[in-house]
């Protein structure tokens, strides 16, 4: 379901790997909304949470507009890696009904038959790579084949899936684990020929890739396993040779040596890798499995008493083993289990990617934690069901992290409203004494009055009317010299005087005429600018009235928001403490069916080693009893044949 | 041992187990067979986690607008992007961001994030507010240039704040002609 696992683990990892950032621009491609460069700086990290509510929130508010196809191709693309099918398709139907262009509808297609894949839906896998063209781009071709062959595969259309990959035009590693998967299913389909073929050709692969090695590794053991089970122990040994004898299949690799030389009634030859095993940690089934497999060779070999001793060994081992099962379980219990392997992964993730945890990454798990039941549970480890169990309950985790931060935050949010509401209430009736203060309107008022005095002025072309103040001063004080000459009567000085004042009055209205329309313009000048003043003044109290009365509604509307959170948060996180408890459950359920599974099965050990043992007590019991059949002397110790282990 | 690659053995031990089956000591080997109710549970158990994701993704998509409306409403907001086209000629370790004279932000790249930045990613590395009116933002790039020698470039921008969300963005471009890095800088509308 996400993006660790499928069926077909290795080629899928390939692919899921590759998915989402496939869906994303190419490097160095303009964005045309820098809110949708954010969202990628996010995606390219592969911080999928962080890049998905950067898009989803710059959509909510009306950006990236200029990105849609493109940003639905890539929420698509990360919502599918991220496990969210069901909306991943959806935005994949979305776009082909809406978008024309062949590049977008094939990207479209083709996660739409990756939904239905993963979805087993085969049939709707099929239709929808039908659908595509020829505009995917050359990464995206090269998975489409391999998901094609995936599809016939998982259609028992073996052949077509071999022709698709024979022309495979890939990485070549993918090609390699297509071989390899392709080869076990035409084995389990009964097509053992074709299938073998294929693992040996991928198990005599040349490389040096230490991915590749493995791979070969594991063709090798599917090889020599799959050749026993067809009686051919021959080509078994050819084959178990060729694992290296330190890998993760050597010992498995061993055991099955030692089976087919078994077969080829080569018992001493089969000693040389049971021994070898023993030598190896016991946790290791295979390990087990060989304290079985060399009494049964020396059985064979006729030496029973060596034999017996090491059946006698085999029980007392198995019993301790089944001791040590009882404790890891005790251990998985108790949670410790899981806490190693998360432990592990964010270290690993770490060292690998320098980034914290974050959802819908895939899991880094690349070595075992040191734990004993860890160990007993690799193969479960590696299961589907186990690694997207752990990947959920990962991000289970995260989102409980998640949401305890948030629950912060809005606190400090509502704090913060709490805050400014308080600021407002003190400063308001400071700021509202002080716009008191200021009478607006008598402003306005004188500004009106002025403007309709220069108009009369205008009209009338009053050039005193434009006078400065010393010009009034000088006016006033004419007139006044005029009355005190006026009071003079007809005193012979009163008439030069009076001349006298007549010029300089004269004199000063000549000059306000001539500078008449030099002094319209400039008082023109401030009644422009004044009026810009008075009407900037009135916009700036509007606004500071709107203001007054929008602040209590913004924090309010503010606060609504927020107090809306608190219980939502409230509400996600019991869920999230909930399905991690459920979560939890079914990972320790799977672990502890798996180990009781393991000590049945070394319960069923014991069983066949007292049984064994029993045999040759019996036999030995025969052979003391008089007339009892002749048997060959039993051989104190006995030595391997010198035969050629896997690797070597 | 590498756990991922064992992952197909899974299928590698369906043989294996068939195999060695047939032989007297040796029961099926350690193929992981789960519960049957196992399936069941997982699927119920991934439906419920998927659709908790799902919730708690339009959570923060609803908390990240909240905390932008909240502490950089429109009329204030500023921010400012950092990108990086083909970066030949400069490849960048911090950027150091004054407005009007006060240093508001300063990034150090770790070389995941720069990677990011030369994939086509765009970092919103600041987000502020600021009055209505001219502001000056100058911005520092220092990194490795050509030759890895140390390098060091400021490059500013008047910026007239009117009412509405300002985005600036800077961008470390490669001059071909002169074969250094130049440093642009575009205001978004």
């Amino acid at each position: 379901m996400q993006k660790t696992l499928t069926r077909c683990a290795a080629i899928c990892l390939g692919l899921f790997l590759s998915g989402a950032v496939a869906a994303a621009s190419k490097p160095g491609r303009q964005v045309q909304d820098p809110h949708y460069g954010d969202v990628l700086f996010y995606f390219y990290q592969d911080n999928f949470f962080e890049a998905i509510t950067r898009l989803m929130a710059a959509r909510e508010v009306g950006r990236a507009k200029a990105h849609t196809e493109d940003g639905d191709l890539l929420m698509g693309g990360m919502l599918l890696s991220y496990g969210q099918h069901e909306q991943a398709a959806a935005i994949f139907r979305h776009l082909l009904d809406t978008s024309t262009k062949p590049a977008v509808r094939d990207r479209a297609w083709f996660y739409l038959a990756r939904v239905s894949y993963e979805r087993a839906a085969l049939n709707q896998a099929e239709e929808a790579l039908g659908h595509i063209g020829t505009s995917l781009p050359e990464r995206l071709e090269a998975e489409r084949q391999i998901l094609r062959a995936q599809v016939l595969m998982a259609q028992s259309r073996y052949d077509e899936a071999a022709a698709i990959l024979k022309d495979w035009k890939g990485p070549p590693d993918w090609a390699g684990y297509a071989r390899f998967n392709l080869g076990i299913a035409l084995i389990r389909a009964e097509r053992g020929d074709e299938g073998l073929k294929l693992l040996d050709e991928v198990g005599n692969a040349v490389t040096n890739d230490p991915e590749q090695l493995a791979l070969r590794d594991r063709a090798n053991l599917a090889l020599g396993f799959a050749a026993i089970q067809a009686e051919q122990p021959a080509t078994a040994v050819t084959a178990l040779q060729r694992v290296r004898l330190e890998g993760p299949y050597s010992n498995k690799a061993l055991l099955g040596l030692g089976w087919a030389e078994s077969a080829l009634d080569h018992d001493r030859g089969a000693l040389v890798p049971w021994q070898e095993l023993q030598k190896r940690e016991l946790i290791d089934p295979a390990v087990q499995e060989s304290f079985l497999a060399v009494p049964y060779a020396l059985a064979r070999l006729h030496a029973n008493n060596l034999a017996a001793a090491r059946y006698q060994d085999a029980i007392k081992t198995f019993e301790t083993e089944t001791g040590r099962l009882d404790a890891s379980i005790a251990n998985i219990r108790g949670g410790k289990l899981l806490s190693a392997l998360l432990a592990e992964d964010s270290d690993q993730n770490k060292d690998k990617k320098g980034a914290p945890d974050q959802l819908g990454a895939g899991l880094h798990l690349e070595k075992l934690p040191n734990t004993t039941e860890s160990h007993y549970l690799v193969y479960l480890l590696a299961s589907r069901p186990f690694q997207e169990g752990l990947k959920n309950y990962r991000d289970l985790r995260f989102l409980h992290d998640n949401l305890t931060q948030w629950t912060t935050d809005v606190a400090v949010f509502s704090d913060m409203l709490s805050t400014q509401k308080l600021a407002y209430q003190q400063r308001q009736p400071k700021v509202t004494q002080a716009l008191q203060q200021i009478d607006l309107d008598a402003i306005d008022h004188q500004r009106g009055a002025y403007s309709e005095r220069l108009r009369t002025i205008e009209d009338k072309q009053d050039g005193a009317g434009l006078a400065n103040a010393t010009e009034l001063r000088q006016l006033a004080s004419l007139e006044n010299i005029n009355a005190r000459i006026a009071a003079l009567g007809n005193a012979p000085e009163a008439e030069g005087l009076r001349e006298q004042v007549r010029l300089l009055k004269g004199v000063l209205l000549w000059n306000l005429d001539h500078d008449y329309k030099l002094r319209l313009w400039q008082q023109k000048r401030v009644q422009t600018a004044l009026d810009d003043a008075v009407a900037q003044a009135q916009a700036q109290r509007r606004a500071v009235d709107d203001a007054q009365q929008g602040i209590p509604a913004r924090l309010a509307g503010f606060a609504q928001r927020v107090d809306k959170q608190t219980p939502r948060i409230a509400e996600l996180k019991q869920k999230t403490d909930t399905l991690l408890s459920r979560q939890q459950a079914f990972l320790q359920d799977l672990a502890v069916h798996e180990l009781e599974q393991y000590k049945a099965r070394l319960h069923q050990y014991t069983v066949e080693a007292r049984f064994a043992l029993a045999q040759i007590y019996d036999r030995a019991a025969e052979q003391e009893t008089p007339g009892g059949a002749a048997t060959a002397p039993v051989p104190a110790a006995v030595e391997p044949a010198p035969t050629q282990v896997p690797g070597q | 041992m590498r756990l991922s690659a064992i992952l197909p053995i899974v299928i590698c031990c369906l043989l294996s187990g068939t195999a060695a089956a047939q032989s007297p000591a040796a029961p099926a080997t350690a193929a992981a067979a789960t519960a049957p109710a196992a399936a069941d549970d997982f699927h119920s158990l991934d439906q419920d986690v998927q659709a908790l994701k799902q919730q708690v993704l339009e959570l923060n998509r609803d908390l990240f607008v909240l905390q932008e409306d909240l502490l950089f409403p429109a009329n204030t907001q500023v921010a400012v992007f950092l990108s990086v086209d083909v970066g030949t000629f400069f490849s960048l370790d911090t950027v150091k961001l004054t407005i009007d004279g006060s240093q508001v932000a300063s990034y150090l790249y770790t070389p995941r994030e720069a990677e990011a930045l030369l994939k086509g990613g765009v970092q919103r590395f600041y987000i502020g507010n600021l009055k209505t009116g001219e502001h000056e933002v100058v911005a520092v790039f220092t990194g490795k240039g050509t030759h890895n020698r140390d390098y060091r470039q400021g490059t500013s921008l008047k910026l007239d704040k009117g009412i509405g969300a300002k985005f600036v963005e800077l961008k470390i471009s490669d001059l071909q002609r002169k074969q250094q890095p130049e440093f642009l800088v575009r205001v978004w509308e």
